[in-house]
């Protein structure tokens, strides 16, 4: 094999497996022959279109097959979906973990400044990152105290803002409250503090979240792009693989990648109302795309982990589909091969 | 139909060739306006198998590289000639058009 052949067959990569099977060899003897006597490797116009055209291939469809499109279409926006999902969950691992439950306590108390009945809750959101908040009772409660305890525990505090809210006496009564509150950070967590006192009663909340750090969008935007070719990727694969198999395996494998897409378009879905949540987010609580996966029921007529589930099973099904496809695609078309030369 | 895929149809009309025989078939019958490059060239021969137009008619082994040669099929031939009679159809009104065009200039 001769050097400019070699360099051929490298740039010949740039071609799916199938069709490198399949055409590569007389592609390589054309490329020979066109080539000038003594040339050793070849021209850079020529590497690059080849380069192209091999990509080009890899996106290709069968021709005439409207639901290969209508399915490829599918999986594209299926592949978006969970890419932007990745995307935002790789950007998750850049938040601090929430603290734990004492922290929270010693927070919320250096918050009040003391108080009793103390009570704290952890919420897993279908929309948003994990919060921990913890409230107290108190009689009084100065804000600009506050902000100066946890100034000095090194607490970044922000301005104090009225506050308006709402109480329910004995659950029937709505009484009306003014309160006031200010957000304060340290160590990329982000803590807002209320406090609504009455001649009645009072109250100090806190709630915790890890601050944006502004790696969440451009990670979802660029897991939704490689989400986006490689979903267009496996249908073009996946398309050219059904072709030449036995009618029984086609329908089987075209059966589970249908039962895939069914499951798989719900989380999808929810995915791209994610997108949608953060990139129209106003407050400082920090939306993810990843979270819709939670142990949360995301519609009101969802089970907790519904759409895990459905991911879950969707997956086993496209795994199911690709193995029922088998490793390999059609082998070289018939010919009559004779010698000559 | 584009240029490419008409020059490629037109070139396997007469007999059954290889690649390079048809990137030179298709330079000659253009006059040398159309160049195909290999990558162009596989691309469509693929997509014209895929449409039926073309089939492979034999192989052969030359210095234990493999050439493999392409045919037109019937229904190949039907669409080349459609499309000659599209072109034909084209050509005959462009022409009449021309000739209606009123002479221009002249007078100064």
């Amino acid at each position: 094999m001769t050097a400019l052949e070699r360099r051929y067959r490298v740039l010949l990569l740039a071609y799916p497996g199938r069709y490198r099977r399949r055409h590569g060899r007389e592609i390589v003897t054309t490329l020979m022959e066109m080539a000038g006597d003594g040339q050793t490797r070849p021209g850079a116009a020529d590497a690059w279109h080849l380069f192209l055209s091999g990509l080009r291939q890899r996106f290709r469809l069968p021709a005439r097959r409207p639901l290969v499109w209508v399915a490829a279409a599918l999986i594209t926006l299926i592949g978006g979906a969970f890419g932007a999902a990745a995307g935002s969950w790789v950007a998750g691992q850049t938040y601090p973990d929430l603290p734990g439950d004492a922290t929270v306590t010693a927070l919320t108390r250096q918050a009040a400044g003391g108080g009793d009945d103390f009570g704290m809750t952890r919420s897993s959101s279908p929309w948003f990152t994990d919060t921990a908040s913890g409230v107290l009772n108190v009689p009084a409660w100065d804000p600009a105290a506050a902000q100066g305890r946890l100034a000095a525990g090194g607490w970044h505090v922000g301005a104090i803002q009225d506050l308006a809210g709402a109480a329910y006496r004995d659950g029937v009564d709505r009484v009306e409250l003014h309160g006031s509150g200010f957000d304060a950070t340290r160590d990329g967590l982000l803590m807002h503090v209320a406090g609504y006192v009455t001649a009645e009663h009072g109250t100090v909340s806190t709630a915790l979240w890890p601050a944006d750090t502004g790696a969440l969008r451009p990670l979802m935007f660029a897991g939704a792009a490689i989400g986006l070719i490689l979903g267009w990727l496996i249908a073009a694969a996946g398309a050219y693989r059904l072709r030449g198999r036995p009618a029984g395996r086609r329908r089987a494998a075209t059966a589970l990648s249908a039962l895939a897409i069914v499951c798989l378009a719900a989380p999808a879905f929810a995915f791209y109302i994610n997108v949608m949540r953060v990139l129209h987010a106003s407050g400082p609580i920090v939306n993810t795309v990843h979270s819709a996966l939670n142990a949360s029921p995301y519609w009101s007529y969802s089970t907790p982990r519904m759409l895990a589930l459905l991911t879950v099973a969707g997956g086993a099904f496209a795994v199911a589909a690709w193995a029922v496809l088998g490793r390999r695609g059609p082998a070289e078309p018939p010919g009559r091969v004779t010698a000559a030369g | 139909m584009q240029e490419p895929t008409f020059l490629i149809l037109t070139a396997l009309a007469a007999e059954p060739l290889h690649g390079y025989g048809v990137i030179q078939s298709v330079a000659e019958l253009s006059g040398g306006d159309v160049k195909l490059r290999a990558g162009t060239l596989y691309g469509a021969l693929d997509r014209l198998a895929e449409q039926a137009l073309i089939e492979v008619d034999r192989e052969e082994a030359v210095d234990g590289r493999l050439r493999r040669y392409y045919k037109l099929t019937d229904s190949g031939a039907g669409a080349l000639s459609a499309e000659v009679d599209r072109l034909r159809r084209n050509a005959s009104a462009a022409e009449k058009q021309l000739r209606r065009r009123p002479l221009l200039g002249g007078a100064a």
